[in-house]
């Protein structure tokens, strides 16, 4: 099921997985377990800027460059892993894997917004960062 | 009332919650119940499953990795037209291939490690051409061999002497190896029997296929000096030749792995001509070779399962413009050396297919490089195969060796063996006598082996 998705997730822009001979060590092992990966590295950063660096000890890091400082960080881990993945399984690298870590690149991106939005309100000092919508107050 | 109609509110409520619990304990224990089943059915099918696969793994090695020690029955025919091949004696005469060959084949039976118990019989014929199996010891064979045949034995009754030798060796559970020029010899009142040739031959061999045994024949030639008895006596009854080349024969008949561990560890030095009937591989050990860097595959292909080894389904979706190609690795160590050549596999391999359209790209043996590899070490040849398209969404590729009559055998038969001189190395009637052997197995499996790979489309 989570395979499934995921493998769905990446396969959709990226397409079959090229040396085609490594498609179940892509669908089995690399697109879930980068894609968990992701999901859960993103949502950590976003808490830990949120409600550690911005709740528990308002650190002064509530600037929207602060934010981009950690989605930036999320995105480098999110282009790091997936090449770490391919790697580690003994996965012959192609330019396929480097398209893969873009996309995984971009997705980081759009979670860690997304997540932004869903959990900033709980923030005490970065409610407004990256900006104030939808918060209203 | 109200109290009543809340106390008979109550009770519905109670009602309908046992109802409901009891509903849903009934569901559960139903599942519970089903669960158990769920989960057995599964093993179940996949019991038969894996021992249909448990044997074929264990008969591997078990084809492969022969009995250590078999029992051999050496048959030596002495008629007259043995004689030739083993010339007086003589200080500074050379011995004949055929002398120098037996020799070491029955010195290997009699001292061989790989021989359990052995027996030696000279096999000739009554005046009444019937069949006469002489048990004898080692001495006395080697000094026919060494010295010469002083019996007088005028002719071969082929078939009953493959007859009484076969069942003899069947008694004692012992391989039979049968040495003769294989020249039909019958009664010269009952030449009818040369039309019949091929259909005795079948019928004296008739216990070798009940028994599932194998045939092995292995053809040499060798310098033959005094009287050359033709089958065909026209013009000449007799020929007198001075060191012509005659064909001898040895015939290996056992179980498929018996005879193999005869004409490996005890013949060894085997001539060109070899011909096995009845040989077959149940289990040859293959695997889809898709991650080795040696045989990289090309196309839209991969290992149904991520890990298995070997891997023996494969999804795949050839596109026009790239066709799929992907190598099967072989372990064909078990067969015959014969049918290990490459040329004899590259003239002989064959690709079917359901579900789509392969051919066959290259053959190889593995290399050094190759054997230094373990992955691939277990293989001994690798077929490449091309699937430019399918034709249905799944099925099988099977990379098979059928059955066929080595080509030597039609070269080395004749319909007139009168002047061996004119055309030597070559036997009255051979194809006869062969189609009589394969007439034996004809029902079996067309195929050798069958290294099969399922498919499916890709997704």
């Amino acid at each position: 099921m989570i395979q499934k998705f995921f493998s769905g997730l990446y396969e959709l822009v990226l397409g079959r997985p090229i040396p085609a001979n490594f498609t179940n060590d892509y669908r089995e092992v690399v697109f879930p377990n980068t894609g968990l990966m992701l999901f859960i590295i993103t949502l950590g950063i976003v808490i830990l800027y949120y409600y550690v660096l911005n709740r528990a000890m308002s650190t002064g890091l509530y600037k929207t460059q602060h934010w981009v400082m950690f989605l930036i960080l999320n995105a480098i881990i999110a282009f790091i892993i997936p090449i770490s993945q391919v790697s580690g399984n003994d996965i012959e690298t192609h330019s396929y894997t480097y398209m893969f870590a873009f996309v995984n690149v971009i997705y980081s991106l759009i979670l860690f917004f997304v997540f932004s939005i869903l959990l900033k309100r709980g923030s005490v000092q970065a409610w407004t960062t990256p900006m104030k919508w939808p918060n209203k107050r | 009332m109200l109290l009543k109609r809340s106390v008979s509110n109550i009770q519905i409520l109670l009602l309908c919650g046992t109802l409901l619990f009891s509903g849903c304990f009934k569901k559960q224990s139903g599942n519970e119940e089903t669960d158990p089943e769920a989960t057995k059915a599964p093993a179940q099918t996949e019991k038969p499953a894996a021992t249909g696969k448990a044997p074929t793994a264990t008969t591997t090695p078990a084809e492969t990795a022969a009995p250590s020690k078999v029992n051999v029955n050496v048959y030596l025919e002495i008629s007259n037209g043995m004689k030739g091949f083993i010339p007086p004696p003589a200080a500074g005469k050379e011995a004949t291939t055929f002398q120098n060959n037996l020799n070491k084949l029955i010195s290997e039976v009699e001292d061989g490690r790989y021989v359990a118990s052995k027996a030696f019989y000279l096999a000739k014929e009554d005046a009444q051409s019937r069949p006469v199996l002489d048990s004898v010891s080692y001495n006395t064979m080697k000094s026919y061999i060494v010295s010469g045949i002083k019996d007088d034995v005028r002719g071969t009754p082929l078939p009953a002497m493959l007859k009484a030798a076969l069942q003899k060796s069947i008694d004692q559970e012992a391989v039979s190896i049968i040495i003769s020029d294989f020249i039909h010899g019958p009664d010269p009142r009952d030449q009818g029997q040369f039309i019949s040739l091929d259909s005795d031959i079948r019928s004296s061999l008739r216990e070798a296929e009940h028994q599932g045994l194998a045939i092995a024949i292995l053809a040499n030639s060798s310098p033959f000096y005094g009287t050359y008895h033709p089958a065909v006596k026209k013009p000449e009854l007799r020929r007198t030749l001075n060191g012509e080349e005659i064909p001898y024969y040895i015939w290996v008949i056992g179980k498929q792995e018996e005879v193999q561990v005869v004409t490996n560890k005890v013949l060894r030095n085997l001539p060109a001509q070899q011909a096995y009937f009845g040989f077959e591989y149940k289990s040859i050990p293959h695997s889809a070779l898709l991650k080795e860097k040696q045989f990289y595959p090309s196309g839209n292909i991969y290992c149904s399962s991520r890990n298995a080894d070997p891997c023996t389904s494969v999804n795949l979706q050839p596109e026009k413009k790239e066709p799929v190609e992907f190598t099967i690795g072989l372990d064909l160590s078990g067969l015959p050396m014969s049918m290990q050549s490459i040329d004899y596999l590259k003239k002989n391999l064959k690709v079917s297919s359901t579900g789509s359209r392969p051919s066959i790209v290259s053959v190889t043996a593995a290399d050094e490089s190759i054997k230094a590899t373990p992955d691939l070490a277990k293989y001994s040849h690798f077929v490449r195969v091309r699937v430019p398209e399918l034709t249905a969404n799944y099925g099988t590729i099977s990379v098979q060796l059928p059955q066929v009559t080595p080509t030597w055998i039609k070269a080395w038969s004749t319909d007139n063996d009168n002047n061996p001189a004119a055309a030597p190395k070559k036997t009255y009637q051979l194809t006869k006598i062969i189609d009589g052997v394969q007439a034996l197995y004809r029902d079996q499996s067309d195929f050798i082996f069958n290294a099969t790979i399922q498919f499916n489309k890709a997704d």
